[in-house]
């Protein structure tokens, strides 16, 4: 049935976003954890990654996340020799999460996902339409 | 004669299987969104004067022999359409050519259309029913 092979490639990419969504928030969640000791390195953002692949089964190119990859950007340097994890100097390595971008991504993420689920949704009212033929 | 051979029912049908085709290749452009230096694809039009020849009586139609009633041919009718990569207005700087708008007027637009080829469907039962002296819906 080919109205099964859509829904499983609009439920891939509902897999692919969610776990997007996840990094995301692992990301907006670790904006301000430092490091554990005086002047070692914070937590480092971490890039969602996105790859189609093709399935021979479904005869269709389904998407799926990647491992994320590390932002390899410099971290924020703050002031605060109060604070256990600053180093000689008194400044604080800060997570490289800017919380704007996160943001952005995540309503990109969202955006992906609606458009997901509205294509199955539309898919499902066909797949109903087809079967409504029966009861005529 | 069976159903299918009905030329109203077959064009119907194939105009139904095309669109669930459809429906899937947009599925993959959808999921795709994200993916860099992915390429949107739409299926290549229906021709009607292709399927208006496809679904009468042809006699350079061609099948395999069977030797007993009871072995599966080899149905005419197959669910292979051609698709062509067919890049949105925009494209984003990964290289990937999905525009989630286009998609979705797409996608509509066969769920639209494949509303039409149902209700076509049905309707045509009903005429049929109408002939066969029984009352309709």
């Amino acid at each position: 049935m080919d109205f099964n092979t859509s829904m499983m490639i609009a439920a891939s990419g509902l897999r692919t976003q969610s776990e997007r969504m996840k990094t995301i928030t692992e990301n907006i969640a670790n904006a301000s954890s430092t490091s554990q000791v005086a002047g070692g390195d914070p937590y480092r953002r971490k890039v969602a990654t996105i790859h189609s692949n093709f399935h021979r089964d479904l005869n269709a190119t389904l998407v799926e996340a990647g491992n994320p990859s590390p932002d390899l950007s410099d971290f924020r340097k703050q002031y605060d020799p109060g604070n256990p994890a600053a180093d000689k100097t008194g400044y604080v390595k800060m997570p490289n999460v800017n919380s704007l971008i996160e943001i952005m991504d995540m309503r990109e993420a969202q955006r992906s996902y609606e458009a997901d689920l509205t294509v199955m949704d539309s898919t499902k009212s066909m797949l109903a339409r087809t079967i409504d033929l029966l009861r005529r | 004669m069976n159903m299918p051979d009905v030329p109203l029912m077959s064009m119907l049908r194939e105009r139904m299987s095309w669109l669930e085709s459809r429906q899937n290749v947009l599925s993959q452009n959808v999921a795709n969104a994200d993916t860099p230096g992915f390429i949107a694809r739409d299926l290549v039009p229906q021709d009607f004067e292709s399927l208006l020849k496809g679904s009468g009586p042809s006699p350079f139609h061609i099948t395999l022999a069977g030797s007993d009633a009871h072995h599966i041919g080899v149905t005419s009718s197959t669910n292979d359409y051609s698709s062509r990569e067919t890049p949105d207005v925009e494209q984003s700087l990964n290289g990937n050519s999905v525009s989630l708008e286009q998609e979705m007027i797409k996608v509509s637009d066969t769920q639209a259309q494949f509303q039409a080829a149902t209700n076509l469907y049905s309707k045509a039962l009903s005429m049929m029913r109408t002939a066969l002296g029984k009352s309709g819906p």
